[in-house]
């Protein structure tokens, strides 16, 4: 044990005396947090800037919130009457039936309806007693993404829905029914979006880490000569490879935890305008989610460096590995990332559980926890397969 | 020491073997068939207590594997190595702690001191820290590492770093000294400290054996040289017995064209 501490304090001392493994180390999760809130920005200020003029907007909602027009529909009336910047357009409503829901999106999607609000029976009378009963409140507003009118119309009526039932707010469920799909172009929302970039960008910086690391750890020291001179020492080689995993794991977990501050600083910069939760139990999953994910990969990135001779092979060697996390990280979208399958699947789980965070605002604990675990089981298999490594004559001596 | 006495023999190779399986890559890079390669091939030498055992050959003869196998970082594919009577794969690591390895391709780590890495392998061969500063003490001294021991290693001169290298492959007083091209690389004065710290650690009487294709090293140094063509072992001997009063460099060339023939 004492072995495996001296060399782990070795790689230690490596890893924080050289400025630019510092930089390489820690710059992502900065960048992260600097790159989220630039890109909620950008996304903010499109938004606002999309201008809507000589425009009738037309609001679509079932008539089954009250009996005469709910609150909502005429706060909206009153914001169009009222603002400035609306002063040129006008508003006409369309209550339906609730039979006609399912017609009426239809509707929307081929741009006769900017915005239809879908409210549950007696929305604005029923008295909800009890917090278990919210999910029988609610109000979907489905809009039309591909015109301004619609994503415009949509923007004010979601902070109305806020404002109007500030009295209510605790008998909606603000979670996963009021948010809202956009049904004229799905890949257009900024949820959506965000659900593709997130899982993207964090994969990448993580991995960027793990790159700056791993090639010096084993190969560059194969390379230097240097592991040849402690490969004959004394010490077992399982405690070699046992201390330098655990340097390398610590320090990319201090920069996995960087990486999640900067996550979780930048996300809500980015997310501006888009309802998202982060209850405490799923900040501290999600935290241990990176921080696994980044041991995962530096596992990776460990045995790769065991078996390459140089630094710029171990490198080159990482490179496809790069594209496999990122091919994981688009995944998503191509499929229904909460099915549980998805969670046995590395990288594909942790994009997975982005991208159901970004989108829903929650993510099931049994899906983390089964991300999780088997982030865990992977790095298992890997340390056991790189101590392994150092055995063999024919990968460690160059 | 006298070359004259009896000296006592601290290691016996014995037959040694060692068979590499070559990838296909390796295969086509050196143009051959099989995927089998015999680098060394029955070779048999001993070390004595202070005396310079020289392995001379041509690049790729097997001197590398050789000195490799002698320090445990390859195991022979056949033969045996006996550190003083007994193999030395019985117990490893009691005979890691009795040798001190050097390569030439050895650099040390830019970012630390030699005072840092001399404790840190001084560590790993299970040093106290109390031996570990008085044998620092002792060998930064004695090789003048001392005034240059806590700047930077990328701040020293390629001759500063081959002390520092020199220094801390003897950290654990090693009784086996195992050296790999030591004057590769470097420039007249480097290699005379090399050649110097050779020297005293004979008169300390340590086992070295040094691999090299420097004649004037081995003719200046070496007590017995053993002279190593494709795996096998040529020629060996003392001095005297292998030159014959020629020329060292005649003879290797003589041998080399007959094997060439």
């Amino acid at each position: 044990m004492n072995n495996v501490w001296t060399v782990f304090k070795k790689e230690m001392r490596r890893f924080f005396t050289d400025p630019r493994m510092l930089l390489a180390l820690f710059l992502p999760g900065i960048l992260i947090y600097v790159l989220y809130g630039a890109m909620g920005r950008l996304f903010s200020s499109s938004l606002m800037e999309t201008k809507v003029e000589n425009t009738t907007y037309r609001i679509a909602y079932t008539d089954n919130a009250s009996t005469g027009t709910p609150k909502l529909i005429q706060g909206f009336q009153l914001y169009v009457e009222s603002a400035e910047e609306e002063k040129t357009n006008k508003v006409e409503f369309h209550p339906v039936p609730v039979s006609d829901v399912e017609a009426t999106k239809n509707l929307v999607k081929e741009g006769k309806y900017d915005v239809f609000a879908v409210f549950s029976d007696n929305f604005e009378t029923t008295v909800i007693p009890d917090q278990s009963q919210v999910l029988t409140r609610y109000i979907y507003l489905f809009y039309n993404g591909a015109t301004p009118a619609g994503t415009k119309a949509y923007q004010n009526m979601y902070a109305l829905v806020d404002l109007t039932y500030r009295d209510y707010v605790v008998n909606i469920d603000t979670k996963g029914q009021a948010i809202t799909p956009n049904l004229a172009s799905s890949d257009y929302t900024g949820a959506k979006l965000m659900s593709v970039l997130v899982p993207l960008l964090t994969m990448s910086m993580l991995f960027s880490s793990v790159v700056s690391i791993c090639p010096d750890a084993i190969a560059g020291e194969k390379e230097r000569g240097t592991l040849s001179a402690m490969l004959l020492t004394p010490i077992k080689r399982g405690e070699l490879a046992f201390g330098k995993i655990a340097a390398l794991s610590v320090t990319a977990a201090a920069s996995g935890l960087v990486s999640f501050l900067g996550l979780l600083g930048g996300l809500p910069a980015m997310m501006q305008g888009m309802s998202i939760s982060f209850a405490p139990l799923t900040v501290v999953l999600l935290g241990v989610l990176i921080v696994t994910t980044l041991i995962l990969f530096v596992s990776m990135g460990t045995i790769v460096s065991a078996f390459a001779k140089t630094a710029k092979e171990c490198s080159s060697y990482m490179a496809p590995l790069m594209v496999v996390a990122m091919a994981a990280a688009l995944l998503p979208l191509m499929v229904n990332p909460a099915q549980i399958g998805w969670a046995f699947v590395p990288f594909v789980n942790v994009a997975s559980c982005m991208n159901i965070l970004i989108t829903t605002g929650t993510v099931s604990p049994l899906f983390l926890g089964v991300t999780i675990g088997m982030n865990l089981l992977y790095t298992g298999a890997l340390i056991f397969a790189t101590s392994r490594m150092f055995h063999s004559e024919r990968i460690m001596v160059k | 020491m006298s070359l004259h006495m009896e000296q006592e023999i601290v290691l016996e190779a014995k037959a040694l073997t060692k068979r590499f399986t070559l990838s296909s890559r390796q295969m086509k890079e050196r143009k051959l068939l099989s995927n089998s390669l015999m680098a060394v091939d029955g070779l048999s030498f001993n070390l004595k207590k202070g005396s310079i055992y020289a392995l001379l050959g041509p690049n790729g003869a097997g001197k590398t594997t050789t000195l490799r196998m002698v320090a445990t970082l390859l195991s022979p594919t056949s033969g045996e190595i006996l550190y003083r009577g007994k193999d030395i794969h019985q117990d490893v690591s009691d005979y890691r702690k009795k040798v001190g390895f050097l390569t030439s391709e050895l650099k040390l780590d830019d970012f630390f001191t030699p005072d840092y890495t001399f404790d840190y392998m001084a560590a790993l061969y299970g040093l106290s820290k109390e031996e570990t500063a008085k044998r620092k003490k002792e060998v930064f001294e004695r090789f003048g590492v001392t005034p240059f021991a806590l700047t930077s290693i990328k701040n020293l001169s390629t001759g500063m770093k081959q002390k520092v290298s020199l220094a801390i492959s003897i950290a654990h007083d090693p009784e086996i000294i195992i050296y790999d091209e030591p004057t590769n690389g470097l420039d007249i004065l480097a290699s005379r400290d090399v050649e110097d710290f050779l020297a005293a650690l004979r008169e300390e009487g340590k086992a070295i054996v040094i691999s090299t294709h420097i004649f004037s090293l081995v003719e200046k140094l070496a007590d017995e040289i053993g002279i190593i063509l494709n795996g096998k072992m040529a020629l060996e001997g003392n001095m005297k017995d292998v030159t014959k009063d020629k020329n060292l460099e005649t003879v290797f060339f003589d041998l080399i064209g007959g094997v060439k023939q």
